[in-house]
């Protein structure tokens, strides 16, 4: 026991962002470990929900937290009276220190040496154990991944996992240190026992056991608390006095509400169909004491911000953390500050001050994916903007981010540097569509793995403007011809890929239907908003409703999903405080639509239509926005497959981010070229050599890899594929006339 | 403590089935016996093979069982009721009451009101719960009520629903089983309880 008696964790250490981060690449180990584990989460979640309704449920709980953030302070009283008349002591505290406090005072009051500790996210958040050990209580952890980390000195990666980052071979290594004896590194069980062995010892020698809770049921003052392993009911049966540290937003009203809770946590958290031991405790047992401790620190704020207000119904079940590609890349000591994951971005300047998040939240690429496993439905991705934009507000933008985005922000400017760019950049690319900039010392970070797409020097708007959209026959028969349609191409599209563009313009006109390029189209503030530079955003967001606004159109179609998103979900956003505003941006969401929806519910192609016959090897990359943002999945696959009669080949993980992310990929190049490598290699063994998507940034980035490495892997835009079989057919029944 | 079940099931056989089999994706064995000496006989019999010679059990199980006491007894398996937690720190086997089964999950409702009690499912390597099939019911929100119920009773309540044995899969995902409490769970459901 000596040895675990002087395992302190210290203060969460000062190590900077930058160095953490860096120590995370050098890591050979931590992404293989975190690859691993989300890729198996991932299958087992998805069985584990394939007998339950994930939505409906989600539905529930979500109703359920709104109304307990709603009405906290009551829930908050209804608790406190029912646990009181259960016999239980309860106590508030406002911050993080009074919180250590209390806890502290009730072990000085008891005189208490050791203190037997299960998992609690809030005691890591107040730094409990080190305010123990600065009055010479020990305070042991008793969970097994928590009692691997203390040993190690560290802070847990992953809120249900904590040392999900090592491997058994690290755990063997601090065991046979810890323990004074050899542990095997490779036996598992081995080394379960030698834990369990020595933190048994702990429950009978603690005179206080500290746990935290997941709910607390506020119809009779229960405090509830799950774990796998048993060791949260030692904790709180076997020491004299029992402590809960607890959040005051983990409330539910009822046991009605905590069964929908367990359902939902279980699968989320570790893909069961229910934790092991869910314990519901109700007073002290005879003749031991129970103190509730409630902890503020930061949450009434977060209540009573609209934007913030969701992240309250959080349940830690950590899903957001298991399918997060950065996460996977750098673990969460980078990730997350004391809360780890997407969630942890969020909630960390409230409990740990906007320094402690600056860093970490830089490294979210807005990829979504986090919001389409929350089991309480936290519109994290925007939450995580909002935080940016705090920072933003409070620490400044570098230079050269903030110049670009002023530029973009002004038409004409953006006009001029442009096509001043296509013309600088000849040197480098020599007439080719890529800028191979290797041997440039400030491009080398970002060109050595992946070279940059070229600027055009006729971007698609000067195409579409000196050639006029002439009405066409349709060669096929749709509900969609004769409709007319605004056509919003994106920067990308216009600077770097007009022949995407073209390829849409060209499958509409011989489907019959009616284009319209609005003059006055810009960028549509994607950059800005996702660097969380809401008034440029704002500022491109006008710009682009006035434009599209001119033409009296029904639907407007993009190629680039990412700018449908930011137009139809994230402009919503941003005009949340001027009403005028909101309403035009409501009326321009009804309209705007990506292409792959507009293919495949407004034209409605019949199966087979679009087939050559050659049934054409394809592997489908889902783009972030795709499918996190508009929910695109069988779309793109029914047009490949069944219209144009592709053999699609999926990627073992299509929905995995590319690592592209905007301006991501050029703050954090390593992650960006990790999961880029990633996808392109999951694309190789497909065996296809297309790979189809929806967005640009994708495309530019896929091609840019494969570029630089000499893969032989075509990246087409949905279009080019729909636009090149449409030619086949038109060229055919010219033909035959 | 017996808990009037208010959804007492009309067809206890597809409760039981649905029970023992979200239970056996767990590990855990379940069985069905008609009365307290056949649920005896069982224990002994998984006495045996664990190759002990006493018992720990609960003082619930014995006032809801006085008959199976009796069995053991009987058949030279010493049912030992701890009066303190230490007692079964390292207690290789052990036997407590359940208040109810929930089909949905396969757990088992426990709410001892006594810590050494308690302490059985908390510590024991083997721990065999003994439940009366008419406790079945179909779902947690069912367990809901239940729970709910005993929070209310004076003095409040310490209630688990334990779903399989104790397990861990903090080192790199892999499934171990026992870590703080029991390794391995057996569940026999008893028809008349006596």
């Amino acid at each position: 026991m000596n040895q675990l008696q002087t395992s302190r964790v210290d203060a969460h250490p000062t190590t900077s962002f930058a160095e953490r981060y860096e120590r995370a690449l050098a890591n050979q180990r931590l992404s293989i470990n975190l690859t691993n584990f989300q890729q198996a989460w991932k299958a087992a979640r998805a069985e584990a929900f394939r007998e339950a309704d994930f939505d409906e449920l989600r539905d529930r709980l979500k109703t359920v937290k709104t109304d307990v953030v709603t009405n906290l302070e009551a829930y908050l009283t209804q608790f406190r009276l029912a646990a009181e008349a259960a016999g239980a002591t309860v106590h508030f505290a406002a911050d993080a220190a009074a919180a250590a406090g209390v806890v502290r005072d009730l072990a000085l009051r008891y005189a208490v040496r050791v203190v037997a500790k299960s998992k609690s996210m809030v005691s890591e958040e107040v730094e409990l154990n080190h305010a123990l050990a600065e009055v010479g209580i020990d305070a042991v952890e008793t969970d097994l991944g928590e009692w691997i980390v203390q040993l190690r000195s560290e802070r847990p990666s992953h809120m249900v996992m904590p040392a999900v980052h090592l491997s058994r071979q690290e755990v063997g290594d601090i065991f046979s240190t810890a323990l004074g004896r050899d542990i095997s590194r490779e036996q598992i069980g081995d080394q379960v026992q030698a834990a369990r062995d020595e933190i048994r010892k702990v429950f009978f020698t603690a005179g206080m056991g500290v746990t935290g809770a997941n709910a607390l049921v506020a119809e009779t003052g229960t405090v509830l608390m799950v774990t796998n392993e048993g060791n949260g009911r030692l904790c709180s049966s076997l020491p004299p006095v029992h402590v809960v540290l607890a959040g005051i937003e983990k409330l539910i009203p009822t046991f009605d509400d905590a069964m929908v809770q367990l359902r939902l946590l279980a699968r989320s958290g570790t893909a069961q169909r229910l934790t092991s031991y869910s314990t519901f405790i109700t007073g002290p047992s005879a003749g031991h004491e129970m103190h509730i401790v409630l902890v503020d620190n930061g949450r009434r704020r977060m209540a009573a911000m609209p934007e913030f207000q969701e992240a309250l119904h959080c349940i830690r079940c950590a899903a957001c953390a298991n399918v997060c590609p950065p996460y996977r890349e750098v673990g969460g000591h980078v990730f997350g500050h004391i809360y780890t994951g997407a969630i942890g971005l969020v909630v960390t300047p409230f409990h740990h001050g906007l320094d402690a998040a600056a860093g970490p939240q830089s490294l979210c690429l807005s990829c979504n994916a986090c919001e389409t496993v929350c089991p309480v439905g936290i519109p994290l991705p925007r939450q995580i903007l909002d935080v940016r934009a705090l920072v933003i507000e409070a620490k400044g933008m570098p230079v050269a981010k903030r110049t670009m985005l002023g530029t973009l922000a002004r038409p004409k400017l953006a006009d001029r540097m442009f096509r001043l760019g296509s013309r600088a950049q000849l040197p480098m690319t020599r007439g080719r569509r890529f800028v191979r900039a290797r041997r440039v010392p400030i491009l080398r970070r970002q060109t050595r793995w992946r070279s940059l797409p070229a600027l055009v020097s006729r971007p698609l708007r000067d195409r579409l403007h000196a050639e006029t959209v002439p009405y066409l026959i349709p060669v096929l028969s749709s509900p969609a011809a004769g409709m007319m349609v605004g056509y919003f191409p994106g920067c990308m599209t216009d600077r770097l890929y007009p022949e995407q563009g073209k390829a849409i313009v060209a499958a509409f006109q011989k489907l019959g239907v009616r284009v319209l390029f609005p003059p006055g189209l810009n960028c549509c503030g994607l950059p800005a908003n996702n660097s969380g530079d809401a008034r440029h955003a704002k500022w491109m967001a006008r710009q682009t409703i006035r434009a599209l606004e001119q033409e009296n159109v029904e639907v407007i179609v993009s190629g680039s999903a990412s700018c449908v998103a930011t137009m139809a979900q994230d402009y919503l956003h941003l005009f949340r405080h001027e009403p005028s505003w909101l309403a035009r941006a409501e009326r321009l969401s009804t309209k705007v639509m990506d292409f792959t929806s507009f293919l495949d519910r407004v034209v409605r192609l019949p199966a087979g239509s679009l087939d050559d016959g050659e049934r054409e090897t394809v592997t489908y990359h889902d783009s972030c926005q795709g499918l996190n943002a508009l929910g695109l999945r069988a779309e793109p696959r029914r047009i490949l497959e069944s219209v144009m009669g592709c053999e699609l080949r999926e990627l073992t993980e299509s929905s995995l981010c590319c690592g592209f992310g905007g301006s991501f990929s050029f703050e954090y190049p390593e992650v960006a070229e990790r999961l880029l490598n990633r996808k392109l290699d999951d694309a190789a063994s497909t065996g296809a050599n297309t790979l189809v998507t929806d967005n640009q940034g994708c495309i530019m980035h896929l091609r840019g890899g494969c570029d630089a490495a000499g893969r032989r892997l075509n990246v087409w835009h949905l279009a080019e594929l729909v636009d090149a079989r449409l030619t086949m057919i038109a060229a055919a029944q010219e033909e035959s006339d | 403590m017996v808990l009037s079940a208010e959804f007492i099931p009309a067809s206890a056989d597809s409760l039981l089935s649905e029970f023992s089999e979200r239970a056996a994706d767990l590990g855990v064995v379940v069985e069905r016996v008609a009365d307290s000496d056949e649920a005896a006989a069982r224990i002994r019999r998984f006495g045996t093979e664990l190759d002990v010679e006493r018992v720990a059990v609960s003082a619930e199980l014995i006032a809801a069982a006085p008959s199976l006491k009796l069995g053991l007894d009987r058949r030279n398996l010493a049912a030992e009721v701890p009066d303190d937690a230490a007692r079964v720190r390292e207690a290789p086997f052990g036997a407590s009451l359940g208040l109810a089964g929930i089909a949905e999950t396969g757990s088992i409702l426990l709410a001892e009101a006594s810590l050494p009690d308690r302490a059985i499912g908390m510590l024991v390597a083997v721990q065999v719960i003994v439940c009366r099939t008419a406790t079945l019911v179909p779902s947690l929100d069912q367990a809901a009520a239940l729970l709910r119920a005993l929070a209310a009773r004076p003095g409040g309540a310490y209630a688990t629903l334990v779903t399989g044995p104790s397990r861990t899969a903090d080192i790199e995902r892999v499934l171990t089983v026992g870590v703080q409490g029991p390794a391995r769970l057996i569940v026999l459901f008893v028809d008349e309880l006596s």
